[in-house]
């Protein structure tokens, strides 16, 4: 079950109608992304109008200024939405519903594959305890010794504490309420875009860090008994917890048997999926690929198609990332602004490292 | 900013024996498997004795620190922080708090990390060499073994130059290679 934030917890004790319905919309939201059925019994237009009622509502009754009469009346709209005691309760339900939507969004996500979270609170400090991976060595002796040369194994402890990541846009109650606007699906934006941000700093962590491996954990061209080593020395260090084999969907579509003396068929498992499930015994598991906007060459993607990783997601997963505390978000007023521009600007602190006692490796140059 | 030494007692005679064991306290800092002279407190009652830096002349009967037992983090204010690490090389015995030390005799078996040496010898370290106390440094000196054992200083022989593993440091993957010595004491 992912995790629920404490702001969330007791914005659901007091109404529990909207955070449910949000949490019914990401889950939806999240399902459709993965390319499964959604919006089935509810359709996304009848399910975003009903969160802007029920935000609408809850803005209200929050602020305890009531809605205009006549909500058709733009003026007296717009009147409602300057009165800063609304704004604010506005950008504080609109970040809880950020946080009521994150973990889930996170865990459905092929971040979870790479990935842990750890959520701490404001201003904490994450604290990672790493153990030893490794086994005493064991010596022959006699019987009459009382014992032999102590040995210790020594552990090492990694910290994180949260980094600021602000997004500012250009959403305002104003549109909201007058039905142009959907804190639903700007709550999901946000959330997504952050879900985006966390899944680039993580992968940017690991395929550094992978980049970095030597010797027997990187192998620099494919075949599939390199690849069968490369898994069974991971195996082997990671004390026996099976490892997967990790890649964009392109990259896993090489991962097949040296020996080309295979057939397939139309409709083998292959063939529908790009790429075969399992390899000599070890998973194989499609990193969802993503669009990477910051690069200058348009339409490029983020994850690196010709690089398969092996890591044990069961013994411990290669990045942690730590959040910190809830989401923040607030408005600028239009009228504080020279040109009247209106931002909305959403903060969540969090950070993203390398930090394991596990072994993987990677594989270049495939074939 | 380097690690501090850090040792496995892994046989030695103050095990069993307590009178090679000393509560004692330094104006500088002493890492684990640092050497230091220890001297009497001089006052009834006081079982603290004064560690010192070893000098020139005075570099036999030494004692060696064992790994901080409060295992504490001093920030500039001078304010001490427990709880932080499990990393034993994160730690030293703070300036002015008790430690403990024990003295090492011949025949000892001890594991040393690197940084027990002193920076500049550590890569030319080999089986055979000797690792002795030298004048104004805590950390031992490296006598290479053509030269015989150095003579007026606590001395042990390099036994091994092997590798103990640490969880990898943020960023990394795999483990820590962290260089140590077996060595065993052939001179108090």
């Amino acid at each position: 079950m992912a995790f629920v934030f404490n702001n969330v917890k007791q914005f659901s004790q007091e109404n529990n109608k909207l955070h449910d319905a949000m949490v019914e919309y990401a889950r939806n939201y999240n399902e459709q992304r993965r390319g499964l059925k959604a919006f089935e019994a509810t359709s996304k237009e009848r399910m975003e109008s009903a969160i802007n009622a029920g935000f609408i509502n809850e803005v209200a009754k929050r602020s305890r200024y009531d809605l205009p009469t006549d909500m058709s009346d733009k003026t007296s709209v717009m009147r409602y939405c300057n009165n800063p005691t609304v704004q604010f309760f506005a950008n504080e339900i609109a970040a809880i519903m950020i946080d009521m939507i994150l973990p889930q969004t996170l865990m459905t996500s092929s971040i979870s594959y790479i990935t842990e979270f750890e959520f701490k609170d404001l201003g904490d400090t994450a604290k990672f305890d790493l153990k030893n991976n490794q086994y005493y060595t064991v010596s022959k002796a006699d019987y009459r010794k009382r014992n032999t040369n102590m040995q210790k194994l020594y552990g090492r402890t990694v910290t994180l504490t949260g980094v600021n990541h602000m997004i500012t846009i250009g959403q305002n109650l104003f549109d909201i309420l007058i039905g142009f606007g959907s804190i639903a699906d700007d709550v999901m934006k946000a959330t997504v875009s952050m879900e985006r941000q966390m899944l680039f700093e993580s992968y940017d962590a690991f395929t550094t860090a992978m980049g970095n491996l030597s010797g027997n954990l990187a192998v620099t061209n494919y075949s599939s008994k390199s690849l069968m080593k490369l898994c069974q020395t991971v195996e082997a260090y990671n004390q026996g917890r099976k490892p997967v084999i990790l890649g964009t969907a392109v990259a896993l579509n090489g991962v097949l048997p040296t020996n080309a003396n295979y057939r397939y068929l139309f409709d083998d498992s292959y063939v529908k999926n790009g790429y075969l499930q399992t390899l000599n015994g070890y998973d194989v598991v499609p990193l969802s690929q993503v669009a990477d906007p910051t690069n200058p060459t348009p339409y490029s993607l983020k994850l690196d198609d010709t690089k398969i990783y092996v890591a044990s997601p069961a013994s411990d997963k290669i990045v942690k990332t730590a959040i910190f505390g809830g989401t923040f978000s607030s408005t600028n007023d239009a009228h504080d602004m020279a040109n009247k521009n209106q931002f909305q600007t959403i903060e969540k602190s969090w950070e993203t490292a390398v930090i394991t006692n596990s072994v993987a490796g990677i594989v270049t140059n495939l074939g | 900013m380097a690690n501090y030494g850090v040792i496995n007692e892994a046989r030695v005679q103050a095990q069993n024996i307590d009178a090679f064991n000393r509560t004692a306290q330094a104006t500088v800092d002493v890492a684990g498997g640092g050497l230091v002279a220890l001297a009497n407190s001089g006052s009834q009652g006081n079982d603290v004795y004064t560690a010192t830096v070893p000098a020139t002349g005075a570099l036999t009967g030494l004692w060696m620190a064992y790994n901080p037992s409060n295992k504490a983090i001093a920030d500039v204010a001078g304010n001490t922080y427990t709880g932080l690490s499990t990393d034993p090389r994160v730690f030293t015995n703070i300036a002015n708090k008790p430690f403990a030390a024990f003295k090492p005799k011949v025949g000892d078996n001890i594991v040393l990390t690197a940084e027990c040496v002193a920076s500049g010898s550590i890569a030319s370290v080999a089986a055979g060499d000797y690792l002795n106390a030298a004048n104004a440094q805590t950390v031992l000196a490296r006598t290479a073994a053509a030269s015989g054992i150095p003579t007026s200083t606590t001395t042990f022989v390099v036994d091994y130059v092997g590798y103990i593993s640490f969880p990898a440091s943020k960023g990394s993957i795999g483990m820590e290679q962290q260089k140590v010595f077996g060595v065993t004491c052939v001179q108090e």
